[in-house]
């Protein structure tokens, strides 16, 4: 789960990290005329370059701030924090070495993926590892990184100036498998067997690797697919009903299902199928217990099933054309 | 590492444990917080229950907010662990590795492992394995039955399947499984299943060229997929500069392992 910046910043403050003085805004909202910087908090990044970002003063401010509503809901309107140098610091999760990582480089403010490695010192922490100049902030950083179950803890740019370190941003991502012991947040956490894409072909099947695949061979054969949707081990009547319902909310021209199960009852499935079975052509590839139950129900009900998984992607781009 | 006479425990006896629990015949003891009544003796801890049975694995299916305790408890107790569970916090994986020490840890969110017509460890279905002389490892669970599926219609046999698991931290990986398969007698091929997310096949790639003397065939999933977002697995994204299929294939094909472009082509580039 990302984190805005001000959810991110007021956890820095909370932990000793300065930050500039700031308010966040809604429509509506009251708020001083002066030379401010005003940033939309949103997640997308790339805010500065997508004119999310603006400097502004008691002159432009209403106007810039109007303008800036059109775009997001909430805006971060901040000091302007004067800084002699601009630094890049995060704690990250290196999946080779299975560890945190501490990354610390000279050169701040851009993007870190397109900073030369010889400007960047990469820091695995064993049993918590001390970096001379960032000692403390690299400590805030680390506790931060643990108390939250970070999958990335960044600054950048992290300014230093006469007073010492200030956070110029904020990004923070909580591993979504530990919201459930993050109570501010797990209410608002996101489904990760749904993603929505841009084409017309729904796809739903069961194990991420296996509906990765489906969509790569659809698209192979030139289908534009609508979505990823696993439905996990075990689906049942009720879970299909309810993926059926949002492929359709999505107005898909077709549907291809996929389930490789070994204890997936598959006449349970086919009778979660035929309530949908004029709505949008349906293919359905099923292999699992009560293949042969499930093969009489949706011919009965002239729903296609296919053998295989190659077969099923040909046809059903085939029946969208 | 598997055979007939491996002896298995089982931690975790909630619905998911007991069902799979019937479909391993290893298994020869369970612990569980409430004793139950099974096919096997269940004790309240692994302590009690390593002093009057002899386990080399223990497969866990506790929740995913109790892993670690399991996870640390097995491997205290010096057991090499296969970790169904999945939405185990990464920050737990971390810490289950950092004290595994010689142990073995597969997984996590990971279907387990089989030697064929030896022994299986964990939710393979195993009325679809034929025994051959294919050793393979993935990173999924559904979509290597698939390939396993395959494979035996076309009369391609499989040695050990090694589901290594979806999750961004991950224990016993690509190269642990590589390592395995060049030294295992009964292996002579392999197929390797990746998929988008961090840069574990691009390690693996670059490793098969200089120690790896078996030929062996990948398949790569989510050549598709949008950046930024996880399909399904924790550990399947594709950040700004990491992770897309594109750049495991080339990895792959530049170290000498062809990649199949759909799974059907598996067979024939084997």
């Amino acid at each position: 789960m990302k984190l805005k910046e001000y959810e991110g910043k007021k956890i820095f403050k909370e932990y000793g990290i300065k930050i500039p003085k700031g308010k966040v805004i809604k429509v509506g909202d009251v708020y001083e005329k002066g030379d401010f910087i005003i940033k939309a908090q949103e997640l997308q990044g790339e805010r500065k370059k997508r004119g999310l970002i603006k400097d502004v003063n008691k002159d432009t401010i209403d106007e810039e701030i109007s303008s800036l509503f059109s775009k997001c809901n909430e805006i971060l309107v901040e000091e302007k924090v004067k800084v002699d140098k601009e630094y890049y610091i995060s704690i990250t999760i290196d999946r080779l070495k299975k560890r945190p990582v501490l990354i610390f480089s000279k050169r701040g403010g851009v993007d870190i993926e397109d900073v030369d490695s010889k400007d960047i010192t990469k820091i695995v922490i064993d049993n918590g590892f001390f970096i001379d100049k960032v000692n403390d902030i690299a400590q805030k950083l680390y506790k931060i990184f643990n108390d939250y179950d970070c999958e990335l803890v960044e600054i950048n740019p992290l300014g230093l100036n006469k007073d010492g370190f200030v956070a110029l941003d904020s990004k923070i991502i909580i591993d979504d498998n530990a919201l459930f012991r993050h109570e501010e947040f797990y209410s608002k956490r996101e489904d990760l067997n749904y993603v929505e894409l841009d084409g017309n072909i729904g796809v739903i099947g069961n194990g991420a690797g296996l509906v990765m695949s489906t969509i790569d061979i659809i698209e192979y054969f030139n289908g534009k697919v609508a979505n990823f949707l696993d439905l996990g081990g075990g689906a049942d009547k009720e879970k299909m009903i309810k993926a059926l319902e949002i492929l359709l909310k999505k107005k898909v021209k077709g549907i291809f299902i996929n389930i490789f199960g070994g204890i997936t009852r598959c006449d349970e499935i086919a009778n979660g199928l035929v309530e949908f079975k004029n709505k949008v052509p349906i293919i359905v590839r099923m292999i699992g217990t009560n293949e042969e139950e499930a093969r009489e129900i949706l011919r009965k009900n002239n729903i296609e099933m296919v053998d295989s998984m190659e077969e099923g992607c040909r046809k059903i781009v085939e029946n969208v054309k | 590492m598997l055979n007939k006479n491996t002896k298995i425990l089982i931690q975790g006896l909630g619905k998911q444990g007991i069902f799979h629990s019937k479909l391993m015949e290893n298994i020869v003891v369970g612990v569980n917080p409430n004793l139950k009544e099974m096919g096997f003796p269940v004790y309240k801890t692994i302590k009690e229950a390593l002093s009057k049975h002899k386990v080399d694995w223990s497969v866990i299916f506790v929740p995913a907010k109790n892993v670690k305790d399991a996870a640390m408890e097995a491997l205290s107790n010096n057991l090499n662990i296969v970790i169904i569970t999945e939405g185990v916090p990464v920050h737990d994986t971390m810490e289950i590795l950092k004290n595994k020490d010689k142990n073995i840890v597969i997984g996590p969110n990971c279907p387990g492992l089989i030697s064929v017509d030896e022994c299986k460890i964990g939710i393979m279905p195993e009325h679809i394995f034929k025994k051959g002389n294919i050793g393979i490892v993935s990173r999924s669970g559904t979509l290597t039955y698939e390939i396993v599926n395959e494979l035996s219609k076309n009369g391609l046999g499989q040695s050990t399947v090694i589901g290594i698991g979806g999750d961004s931290v991950i224990g016993f990986d690509f190269i642990d499984a590589l390592k395995f398969f060049e030294e295992d007698k009964e292996t002579k091929k392999i197929i390797l299943i990746g998929e988008i997310g961090g840069n574990l096949e691009e390690e693996a790639a670059k490793f098969i060229k200089n120690n790896i003397s078996k030929k062996v065939v990948a398949y790569i999933a989510g050549r598709s997929a949008p950046e930024g977002k996880k399909m399904g697995h924790a550990g399947a994204i594709i950040s700004k500069n990491s992770g897309r299929a594109e750049d495991k294939i080339k990895a792959f094909e530049s170290n000498g392992v062809k990649v199949a472009r759909l799974p059907s082509e598996i067979v024939k580039l084997l």
